[in-house]
Parts: structure tokens; sequence; C-alpha cells
């Protein structure tokens, strides 16, 4: 899983305010997608995918390691309600003290990536068995979401004032530091994780083709479902 | 009387192809009464009582509620229509006490200081004051019924449609239902239940309906009529009251007794033929 | 994972000054703290913050010990962030101190404000879809936890779980979490007719901010102090 655990005051401002306003963009999107879909379908359906994911991330898999279930979300629900899903989950997370509420915008566009990416990984590979398909697409996903997560490192270290002006690094944290020491870290260990993580998701996904192979049938997410029993 | 409900031959084919067909006599339920619904396991209780409401619509025949076809003018009646759900888990939408008890009126548009009114008159009536600002998560079974039956009479609705209400209650809870849902009817809501449990239908039920599965409506009557319908209750998966099927085994072997409902009734009648003899 | 439920027990169940101030107060308690951890440049303000906020919650009848330790659980991924930057201990002790500062104040706020009186507040700023959504996820996150746990004990005690046996106990776990996701959806679907029959029109539960109280002071003077400590203390 992606989760920046970065509390507040530790990234630079603009990074973080630009993590919001990218985030705003993507979700007011997300919510144009949907607007056709009657709410009272759409908001039990993020209730259960971000409440799932909550749960999820509440299992004690791993000592020091949990699960996501993004991935799933996006598969279920599509890539929009499966966005915004995280931004839900991301919220709440940020309310019970799991990373800080600056980075809010920074960790719904890491989560909310893994739903769009890994609903879109895992309706390309559909050749593949239900279990391998969807392990494929959570390696594939969680790779470039910790690759965003270096990206958005790398770039909390360059001081915008420096490049304005050609000046020296002011106080404060100082920068320049070994962002490929973070990454080597960061890539050693998220690479346990995506293996985890993908099996998890692969053993969950073969368990719904074979209990209720309707759910993986793009018809959640789309109006005509109505699901009454 | 005037019927506020009516269902005539209903076949509903759900998207897994269950076909549910609920013919045989019409389900009829007049303003004022008190109407019960038995059947066994998969008989289409759930599912007569989900057409009345409106969730679903049937693919042959029609259902009426209030006059109109609930499936296409549900919003023009739901004010008037309370619904306690088997599942109070799933019947209680919102994170406090107060805020699902108000649920209903507060998205009809209803006033602030009427909204208070009325959820403060019902939760009066449950005895649930004290849990106001509860996390609705965190109560009992039995709080959460109650919520949820909060939530289902705080409109003073005309009409309270109830699936398996007595589910997981214990006696003198059922008893505290039933003496609330006959006060409320004696001041004029008619009530819909479907239920398993026989023995409160005594006390209870002005008409009883039993469904079969496969065959709809077997048959219809009063709580007296019914109990001693053995076959037709037995053909659906229904075991008669013990003290019916007491009262007609003495019958068959040619002792003459009346039918009772009640175990006092059923008193008179024994001490009346011991006192014969 | 802070454990939700002993959380909600706090918020639900204290009456200390904390306790009595509006929720609207804290929350601006919150953001004066989160406000000086960002303009913070050394350590020293930022500790004498985290001091001033230990002294609040210790006065107001709060388990400041318990919450303390909660607010350690930031450390480890500041650190983990500060191996990418240069500096001696000053800078991991800024580091560690922009962690747990706004951290302690979050873990005050939900310490002693209901959940839903949160969501109510927030609710306002944001589309109904999202502020439903919020009240949605928080009511079905407790039922849902609930199943999992039963789940967990029903494989547990069937056997489902070896020491020692990665894959089985993977393939178990994932199975659990299937059923979760089944369950899940099909309680979403019975939602859509409870949502219809109770007329949902667009309000999930009560939103707004609740009136300002004499015992906001204390949030606000506590979160005004630490904000000042930052902006004054170079």
């Amino acid at each position: 899983m992606t989760h920046m655990h970065i509390p507040d005051g530790i990234l630079p401002i603009w990074i973080w305010v630009v993590g919001f306003i990218i985030m705003a963009l993507a979700l007011g999107f997300s919510l144009y997608r949907i607007r056709a879909m009657d709410m009272k379908k759409k908001i039990p359906l993020l209730g259960a995918l971000s409440a799932a994911m909550l749960v999820g991330m509440s299992l004690p898999i791993l000592p020091g390691y949990h699960i996501n279930l993004s991935v799933v979300t996006g598969i279920l629900i599509g890539p929009s309600l499966g966005f915004v899903a995280a931004f839900i989950a991301n919220f709440i997370l940020a309310l019970m003290g799991h990373g800080g509420i600056t980075v809010i915008g920074l960790n719904t566009l890491l989560l909310g990536s893994e739903a769009v990416l890994g609903h879109s990984f895992f309706y390309l590979f559909n050749r593949l068995p239900a279990f391998w398909r969807a392990a494929l697409a959570t390696m594939v996903t969680l790779f470039i979401t910790t690759a965003i997560l270096i990206g958005i490192v790398a770039m909390s270290h360059i001081d915008l004032e420096m490049l304005h002006h050609g000046e020296e690094p002011g106080h404060g944290l100082q920068k320049g530091g070994s962002v490929s020491t973070f990454a080597a870290i960061v890539l050693s260990i998220g690479a346990i994780g995506w293996i985890i993580e993908a099996a998890i998701t692969g053993g969950v996904v073969k368990f719904i083709s074979q209990v209720k192979p309707d759910l993986l049938g793009h018809m959640l997410h789309k109006d005509k479902y109505s699901g009454i029993r | 009387m005037e019927p506020l409900v009516t269902v005539s031959c209903l076949k509903h084919t759900y998207p897994d192809t269950t076909e549910i067909h609920i013919c045989g006599l019409d389900f009829v339920v007049n303003r004022g009464e008190r109407v019960v619904i038995l059947g066994g396991n998969g008989s289409g209780k759930t599912t007569l009582l989900y057409h009345v409401l409106g969730l679903l619509a049937p693919d042959e025949g029609r259902v009426t509620v209030f006059g109109v076809n609930p499936s296409s003018h549900y919003s023009a009646i739901r004010e008037r229509i309370g619904v306690l759900l088997q599942s109070v888990d799933d019947q209680i939408l919102s994170p406090t006490v107060w805020d699902d008890i108000s649920f209903s009126p507060r998205n009809y548009g209803y006033q602030r200081a009427e909204i208070a009114q009325m959820v403060e008159q019902v939760m009066a009536e449950l005895g649930i004051q004290h849990l106001r600002d509860k996390i609705c998560h965190y109560l009992s079974g039995g709080e959460k019924r109650k919520v949820a039956l909060a939530g289902a009479l705080v409109m003073r609705p005309e009409l309270l449609i109830l699936d398996e209400p007595f589910e997981g209650l214990d006696s003198r809870s059922r008893a505290e239902l039933v003496t609330l849902l006959n006060k409320r009817n004696g001041e004029g809501m008619t009530i819909v239940m479907s239920t398993h449990d026989l023995n409160l239908v005594a006390s209870f039920a002005d008409r009883v309906y039993v469904l079969s599965k496969g065959k709809g409506v077997v048959t219809a009557g009063t709580p007296a009529e019914i109990f001693f319908q053995a076959e037709a209750l037995r053909t659906s998966n229904i075991d008669p009251p013990l003290l019916a099927e007491l009262f007609l085994k003495l019958r068959e072997r040619g002792v003459a007794v009346g039918m009772p409902s009640y175990v006092d009734q059923a008193v008179d009648d024994l001490v009346r033929l011991m006192k014969a003899r | 994972m802070i454990d939700v439920a002993r959380i909600d027990h706090w918020a639900a169940s204290g009456s200390g000054p904390f306790h009595r101030a509006s929720t609207f107060s804290k929350i601006l308690f919150l953001l004066l703290v989160v406000g000086g951890a960002v303009i913070a440049k050394n350590p020293y303000p930022l500790m004498a913050g985290y001091a001033v906020i230990l002294v609040a919650v210790a006065g107001s009848r709060l388990p400041w010990a318990r919450m303390a330790v909660l607010s350690f659980y930031a450390v480890l991924f500041a650190l983990l962030y500060g191996i990418s930057l240069r500096g001696g201990g000053r800078v991991y002790a800024l580091l560690v101190f922009k962690a747990i500062t706004p951290s302690f104040a979050m873990i005050t706020l939900i310490v002693s404000t209901p959940y839903p009186k949160i969501f109510a507040l927030i609710s306002t700023l944001l589309p109904e879809m999202l502020a439903a959504g919020l009240f949605m996820t928080y009511r079905t996150f407790f039922i849902l936890l609930d199943m999992m746990h039963n789940f967990a004990a029903a494989i547990r005690l069937r056997g489902g779980f070896s020491p020692g046996s990665l894959f089985k106990n993977s393939s178990n776990i994932a199975k659990g979490i299937g059923m979760l996701l089944v369950r899940a959806v099909e309680r979403a679907s019975r939602l859509y007719a409870v949502m219809a029959v109770r007329g949902y029109s667009g309000s999930m539960a009560q939103k707004g901010m609740d009136r300002l109280r004499r015992e906001d002071w204390l949030p606000l003077g506590t979160g005004s102090v630490v904000l000042l400590l930052a902006i004054i203390w170079k």
C-alpha cells in the first residue's frame, strides 16, 4: 500500500497545497463522472468500500504492515467512485491520527491512483485467470504509486526560493540529503508489501469470482444495477 | 371498510432468475386493521412487503397502496408509511440515535423545531430519551430495535409495516412492543406485520394471511379461524399453536370443545367440560 | 491502527473542560497547532507547545499518558522521511516534534469530541455526496469490523490459521476479506432500499456548528500559545 504517513509540518507548504489543488480537481472530475448515478446507490457503495479499506488497514497481516484494498475497491466500484472512496478513507484516517491533515491531498492522490490504476490494469489483463489478473494488476499499480511517492519526496527537496533567487537554502530542514537512500529503503520494504498485497488481492478477487462473479462484471457502478433482494 | 393495501396475484422474477408467485387469495388490508402475514422460509413474505413498499415492481399482477401504484408513485405516499425491517443494522443509517430518528422528517423538509418536537415525543413514547446522543453501533440489540422503531413511528404514519419485528427480542420486550403497537392501532394506525411467532398472533391480529412457498396466499381469516386449519398451516411449513393442536386432537376424539385462541378461553372451555361431566 | 472503539468511548463519556468545549473551537485548536508545526524552524517552540498541550490535557481529566503514547506513532514515519534529509540531531528533533505536536492535537480533538460531531461540522463545507459518504463510512466501519472479527474467529476455530503456514493463512485471510466485501456490497444494495423507504433526499445526519461556549477559551488559548511560540521563537 502507498500511504504517506508523513505527519504535518514536514513537507514544504507548496507541495501539499498543490496536492490539495490536484486532489480537488480530480475529486471534482470523479464526482462529475458519477453524477447520473442515484445518490441512494452511490452513498451505500461508498460507505461499504471506504469502510472495507479502513477495516483492511486495521488487519494485522504482519507486524508493522497492513493492506489497504484500494485496488480491489477500484475493481469493484470503478475508478471514479473508487477515487471518491479513497478520499473518504484518507479523511477518516487523518481524523484517526494516521498521517497529517495537510497531506490528505497527497495521500488521496496516491490511494486514489491505486484504485484507478488497479481498475485499469485489471481490465487490461483480462486474459489471465482471476487470481493472476488481480495480483499482477496490484503489483504494477503499487510499483507505480511507490515511484510517485518517491517522486513527491524528491520534489519536496526543491527549494523554490533558491530556484527563484539563486540563493542558498534557508534555515529549518536542510535539503539535499539522500533521496536515493530513502528510495532504496522504501522500494525494498515496499516490494515485500507489494507481494503481500498482490497475493491477498489475488485471493480476494478469486474468491469473489467464484462466489459472486457479477460483482466483477462492471455492474456496481452502473445505474441499472439495483441488487434489491 | 376502506382498503389501504390491495395485492392481486403477484409474480416477480429476481435478477438471479428466482421466481416468486403470490397468487391464490387477494391480499387486502383495510384501514385500522392489524394484519399478520404468516409463512415459512421462502414463502414470499418479504417479497410481498417489498412490493407494498414499492421497492419491487411486479412482472404481473397489481399492487395498490393508498390508491396508487407504490413502485411508481411511492413519493406521493411515503410520508404516510412507516417501516421496520428485519435487520435493524441495515435500517439504522445515521451515526447517532438523534440523527437516525430524525432522518425521515429532516429529509421530508420539516422545520428544526418541528423535528425536535416529533423526535422528543417518540423517544418519550418508547422510553429511549437517555439514548439521544449515543452512537448507534454501541447500543444493545434491543435498544437498536427501539431506535429503528422510533425512526418508523416518528412521522406518525397511517400505515406501519413490520418485517419480523420480534426476532431476537425476549418475552418482556415482545410484550412491550405488542402493547405499543396495539396502542397506536387504537389511535388509528393500520399495521401489517410478517412473523413466525404464532403465539403473538392471537393477542394481536385482526386478520391473518398464510403464505405457502409456490402457492401464494393459501388461506386467510381471523386468528381463531386460521389456527384450527392445521393442514393449511402445515403445508405452509407452520406448526399450529400448541393450544390449537391440543383442542383439534380433542375434537378428533369426539370431545365437544370449542376453538379457543387464548389460554383463558381454553381454561373456560375445559372447566365447563369438566363441570358438565 | 488506533482503537476507534476506545476513542469513541473516551469521546462520549468524558465531562472535563475539553469535552465541554465546542467542536468548532477544538478544530480551530488543531488548525492553530498544525499551523505552528508548519512554520516552526526549530524544535524548541514545538517542544514547548507539546508541553503546553500536555498540561492542558492533563488538567482536563483526559487520559494524557495514553494519548501521548499514541502521538508517538507518528515518529517512525517522520524519521523515515528524515533519511532523505541532511542534518544532525537538531534536524531530527525538529522532525520528531513537527510530527508529534500536531498528532497530539489531533488525538486531543478525537478523544474529546465524538466523530459524528466532527463530521457534522466538517460536512457543512463538503458537497452532500462526500458528507453523506463520511457518515455512512463511519456507520459501516463498525459493522464490517465486527463481521471481520467473526470471520477471523470462525476461521481460527475451524483450523484455518496455523503457525508457520504462510500460504494457508494468507489464503484463508483472503477468503475472509472476500466474504467481507461480498457482504458489504450486498448490504449496500439493501441500504438503497432502506434509504428509499425512509425518504432520503439529501440529509444523512444533522450538520452544523454547535454554539460557542465559555470552555472554548481552553482549546483556543492552547492552540494560540503553540502558534505564537512557533512565530516568535526563531
